[in-house]
């Protein structure tokens, strides 16, 4: 059994909404999978469906080899779920917090206690660890609401949005952390807005909108149907345009007015060519940077409209 | 880079101050506050119908109590006045926590750093308050009217009768004011009004008259200000002697906003959120 | 690690966290109820909830009322204790709705029922945190009820069924309320509809004053609804009069509620979203 986490024509009404439309996926064990997609494409109702939370209207799914559905009290043994908004309790403490979920998941009283050091240590709270979670920051709450959900460890654990509304030095805390959880050896499905996290995390990338599957590879694979890293160049001076576009002649097509930009297959790489060149002809840059595509890109691409429009 | 207006001009034009500019700063916020009270119709309904429920039960299940020979309509036409008066005072409750969620929120801070008169936050509060209250004591009288209650008393009397509580009220409502600018949670507001709401105005000559208290109780019924207000307003719509129970309240209601608003105004400066 | 290592491993774990069967579903409400009760300690409103309120509202029924019943030949204080109690109970149940509520919002109840837990402990909980609280309530009002004149004429044994009884109405209370906030979820929502229930029931009771006392048509409601009864039951209890026909009526619909509401919140509980 190489197939942690298994879905097959997973379809969800609201009312008059339809969350999932047939969604198919499947986790190698040991992998990470990185579902991507805007506001409303279906990825917590998808985590909502494969945690029991949830019974899908059509479709089957498996963890472990386990019927979600029909076995639902057997998946809920092999996971561990963090969702869209952190769970944890504001009134109780840290500590308080997790020994309280060590203690429904069967720890003793001691066993427990000591579990919730551990964490508190390796997710960096044991200073905060006896103060009420009503005076954590948000980020501190998400590493919070992770370490509730690793208390007794999962085989699979469910990632919703985790870095959603973060500041971009919590943001790589958490990254960290869910790296090392991956060492570990734990499967992990992770949903996100963010094409750069996907990347960071994620083995392979799932991307969907509208509760349908509209894409599926590596991050590389998804990057060369969109188009990869490219490079932009400001000019100081507008008049030089035409001197630059002769001198990156050979290194790819530059496109746009004004900002340059042009495909930069090899990264940094590009880039130095691109800086040695214009420095050669005696150009001065107002920018140059490297960019990867954002989710907008990604979606442009692969359903010609942009995230915007889904909802 | 130019700016279209200089820093001078823009002080000039902008610079809160001045009485029409008070007034007006205050009315925009009041109206600001009526319009959130008039989205959530759940949290009038709520507050007026509980009351209402309260004036009706109290007429079902006490008037043969308190005057065995008379009909539940005698027992109405002496309730209603208390009724009135203890739902608006267990509506300065919503006051204070919508006050307080706008605390919260960041929406007082935002008034703050807008160039608007300083007194326009709470002022506008308590203004979008007393407009709720009005429309309370017309629905409450309404729905008195149906169980037998009567202005008996003339057209203009009939309006002090509506005005009076609300100006009480709103006098009132300034405590809840300064305690939602003191809480920590919404439901601190609450916890701390409720136990003083209820025997100001169970204690008071409302459900039953004086003679109805224990001796000792007595004393306290008399000068309880909710007292005076229900005499003021069963006078002014039964007939019988009222303007020394107006008076009273009239005095009552610039007592409770001089201090009240003092205190509050004093905590809301101090507070550094 | 190798497939077959890894289905093993999942084996094991689906054995070792097995969230059936009925020592699970007890031990984990406890956890959950000793949870709750941290909660509840920390909320500075419940204290006043459970120390304030109950005795206020004796108090002020007591000295308003008192005289006008006992022209009715009533000995208020024994009437007036039962039903004090019984809202005491409505009060928690109202807030047990809140705090559930809550839980749904913060994703405190889909965390737990996506654990291997029992999926009887989230309710569990609830009901045994608020069972305690229960028992705090009833051991502050009793003794100041006592000082007012309460009596329990049948010894030890009236004591022990009014509390048990008591307790019992507070389960049901808690399973209905708790049905409430399984099928509104939001916690502003919830707050301002809790009155919904407690007002008719409570307040249309004969707890407060005699069915007699209200208009013919109301009094077949009055006569029959469960609040009444158990009023009565609680009020023979502690007057050690004829038990067995208003106990038999209390227990027989506290047993209708329950089955009802408990199904009901169940099935919610298993179908949330
Ligand atoms: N409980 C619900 N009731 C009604 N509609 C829902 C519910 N949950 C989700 N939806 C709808 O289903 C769609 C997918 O939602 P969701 O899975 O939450 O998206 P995502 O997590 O990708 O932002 C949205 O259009 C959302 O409005
Ligand atoms: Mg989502």
């Amino acid at each position: 059994m190489d197939v942690m986490v298994e879905a097959r024509g997973l379809e969800k009404c609201f009312g008059r909404t339809r969350a999932l439309q047939g969604i198919n996926l499947s986790v190698p064990a040991g992998s990470v999978l990185g579902v991507l997609g805007p506001n409303g494409a279906g990825k917590t109702t998808t985590i909502n469906c494969l945690t029991t939370l949830l019974k899908p209207d059509k479709g089957y799914a498996t963890i472990a080899g386990y019927d979600v559905i029909k076995q639902p009290a057997a998946v809920r043994s092999l996971i561990g779920v963090t969702g869209q908004f952190a769970a944890v309790d504001e009134e109780l403490t840290a500590r308080e917090n997790l020994v309280l979920f060590g203690r429904l998941l069967r720890l003793s009283s001691v066993e427990a206690t000591k579990r919730a050091t551990e964490l508190l240590e390796q997710f960096e709270l044991l200073e905060a660890g006896n103060r009420r979670v009503k005076e954590f920051s948000g980020g501190m709450r998400r590493r919070l609401d992770l370490a509730a959900s690793i208390v007794a460890e999962p085989l699979v654990l469910f990632l919703d949005e985790p870095t959603t509304g973060l500041d971009p030095r919590s943001r790589r805390q958490l990254w960290d952390m869910v790296v090392a959880l991956k060492e570990r050896g734990i499967t992990i499905f992770l949903t996100t807005q963010y094409l750069e996290e996907a990347d960071e995390l994620a083995d392979r990338i799932v991307v969907i909108d509208r509760g349908t599957v509209i894409a599926e590879g590596t991050s590389d694979d998804l990057k060369s149907r969109v188009g990869g890293t490219f490079c932009k160049l400001e000019l100081a001076d507008p008049k030089d345009e035409s001197k630059v576009r002769r001198a990156l002649s050979g290194l790819g097509d530059v496109t746009g007015t004004g900002t340059l930009t042009l495909a930069a297959p090899d990264g940094v790489t590009t880039l130095s060519e691109v800086v040695r060149r214009v420095d050669a002809i005696g150009v001065t840059l107002a920018d140059i940077s490297l960019c990867r595509p954002s989710l907008d890109d990604v979606f442009f691409a692969l359903t010609g409209h942009t995230t915007g429009e889904t909802s | 880079m130019t700016l279209p207006l200089n820093a001078a001009q823009l002080v000039k034009t902008r610079q809160e101050g001045g009485f029409l500019r008070t007034v007006y700063d205050i009315a925009l916020v009041t109206q600001r506050n009526l319009l959130l009270d008039l989205r959530n119709p759940a949290v009038i309904i709520g507050s007026t119908g509980f009351p209402i429920f309260l004036m009706l039960v109290f007429t079902a299940s006490f008037a043969k109590v308190v005057v065995p020979e008379g009909s539940y309509t005698d027992y109405a036409q002496f309730l209603v006045p208390l009724s009135t008066i203890q739902g608006l005072l267990f509506s300065t409750i919503n006051t204070g926590t919508a006050l307080y969620y706008d605390l919260r929120s960041g929406m007082v801070s935002r008034l703050r750093t807008l160039p608007i008169a300083r007194s326009a936050v709470l002022a506008g509060r308590i203004l979008g308050g007393a407009g709720r209250l009005l429309v309370q004591v017309i629905f409450i009288t309404l729905v008195g009217h149906l169980i037998g209650f009567r202005f008996q008393n003339g057209f203009i009397n009939g309006l002090i009768y509506l005005l009076l509580p609300v100006l009480f009220t709103s006098a009132f409502s300034w405590s809840a004011v300064f305690l939602a600018v003191k809480a920590k949670s919404a439901e601190t507001v609450q916890a701390a009004m409720a136990p003083w709401l209820l025997p100001l105005t169970f204690l008071s000559i409302g459900y039953v008259p004086k003679e109805g208290f224990p001796e000792w109780v007595q004393g306290f019924v008399s000068i309880n200000p909710v007292s005076a207000v229900a005499q003021a307003m069963r006078g002014l719509s039964s007939g019988g002697p009222y303007i020394g129970y107006v008076v009273q309240t009239l005095l009552w209601s610039v007592a409770l906003t001089a201090i009240f608003s003092t205190l509050a105004i004093r905590a809301y400066q101090k507070r550094n959120s | 690690m190798t497939a077959m290592d890894l289905q093993a491993r999942a084996k094991q774990l689906v054995k070792v966290r097995c969230e059936a069967g009925l020592s699970r579903a007890i031990a984990d409400s406890f956890i959950i109820g000793q949870r709750n009760l941290i909660r509840l300690s920390r909320q500075p409103a419940v204290i006043t909830g459970v120390l304030v309120f109950p005795i206020v509202f004796l108090t002020a029924f007591l000295l308003a009322f008192e005289r006008s019943m006992s022209a009715q030949n009533i000995d208020y204080i024994q009437y007036l204790v039962p039903i004090i109690t019984l809202q005491a109970m409505f009060f928690t149940a109202m807030n047990s709705a809140s705090n559930l509520a809550g839980d749904i919002d913060t994703g405190m109840l889909q965390r737990c029922r996506a654990m291997p837990i029992s999926r009887a402990a989230v309710l569990g909980g609830l009901l045994i945190a608020y069972l305690v609280r229960a028992i705090v309530t009833l051991a502050i009002l009793l003794p100041v009820a006592y000082l007012y004149g309460f009596r329990f004429h049948a010894g030890v044994f009236s004591i022990i069924g009014y509390i048990l009884l008591t307790l019992f109405f507070t389960t049901v209370a808690v399973t209905g309320y708790a049905l409430l906030a399984l099928g509104l979820k939001k916690p502003d929502l919830v707050q301002s509809l809790v009155i919904v229930p407690y007002a008719p029931f409570l307040l249309l009771s004969s707890g407060f004053s005699p069915a007699e006392n209200f208009p013919t048509w109301l009094q077949p409601f009055v006569v029959i609804q469960p609040v009444s009864h158990v009023a009565a039951a609680l009020r023979a209890l502690a007057d050690s009069e004829p038990l067995l026909v208003p106990l038999l009526w209390s227990v027989g619909w506290l047993i209708v509620l329950l089955s009802g509401f408990g199904f009901t919140a169940i099935w919610l509980y298993r179908r949330i979203s």
